[in-house]
């Protein structure tokens, strides 16, 4: 298992820059969209909808990859890849804490009563990075 | 097919970055970020032989390619489809492209390979356009 440097993480978890990740559909093929990214220990984090086709796809299929670029120095950035565990324990929570990390707002704004959160935790199988001095 | 809109085809012209997707033999997903190209009916970028990408895309040529406005993460357009490779013209593009995104010419660096991937949208997905 690879490890994210404390640089890495602080650069995923310390900054309002969105997330690509990469799914892979029930025929193999890739599936990309962006996120609001999050990142612990070894684990990066994002937040999705039950019923959406990132889950779907994940439930099908573990294998996630997930890349955040400086936004405005696109040779600096971090990539993960490793397979996904889906929590709907502390979803919430994570969504409101994403919601003040890229919105500064203290709840998640668009909240639905017919939506159910959930978290998406992608173990760093694999680490690579650019623009990251160590 | 899935044409682009205006808008969408704006964001591949303008100096953004693209995160392009591709399969690894065990099926996972490799990412990379590249320099993007909209030829009116092609999603293009480049790249050089004997890269992770070009070895991925020959053996299985399904990609997905994501771009997000540099100055604004919830704009970005999404294009899925098939990948063709080519050298034909390949050195000629990354000129190009070196000049649209450092404002100076390509300079080849001895014994590389460029290559030119050509993918014609079949899904297109967007936010913010």
């Amino acid at each position: 298992m690879a490890q994210l440097t404390d640089k890495q993480r602080e650069f995923i978890a310390e900054n309002p820059y969105v997330g690509t990740v990469t799914t892979l559909r029930p025929d193999g093929s890739p599936h990309s969209t962006i996120v609001w990214v999050d990142a612990e220990d070894g684990v990066v984090t994002f937040n999705t909808a039950v019923g959406r086709a990132k889950e779907r796809y994940l439930r099908n299929d573990p294998r996630a990859a997930i890349m955040v670029v400086h936004p405005d120095n696109a040779y600096r950035w971090v990539s993960v890849s490793g397979p996904a565990e889906l929590t709907t324990e502390g979803a919430d929570r994570q969504i409101d804490h994403l919601a003040k990390k890229y919105l500064g707002k203290d709840e998640y704004p668009w909240r639905s009563p017919t939506e159910e959160r959930i978290t998406v935790k992608i173990a760093a199988e694999k680490v690579d990075s650019a623009g990251f001095d160590e | 097919m899935a044409p682009l809109t205006d808008e969408q085809a704006r964001l591949l012209q303008e100096q953004n970055f693209a995160t392009v997707a591709t399969l690894n033999s065990d099926g996972s997903a490799q990412l990379s970020i590249v320099w993007i190209d909209w030829d009116g009916e092609h999603v293009i970028f480049n790249t050089a032989a004997g890269r992770v990408k070009p070895r991925n895309l020959e053996r299985d040529p399904r990609v997905s390619v994501l771009v997000i406005d540099r100055g604004d993460g919830y704009r970005w357009v999404a294009v899925r489809g098939v990948a063709e490779l080519t050298s034909d013209g390949a050195d000629e593009h990354i000129d190009k492209l070196a000049r649209k995104y450092t404002g100076e010419g390509w300079q080849p660096k001895p014994g590389e390979h460029r290559l030119l991937v050509r993918v014609r949208p079949e899904h297109v997905s967007a936010y913010g356009l």
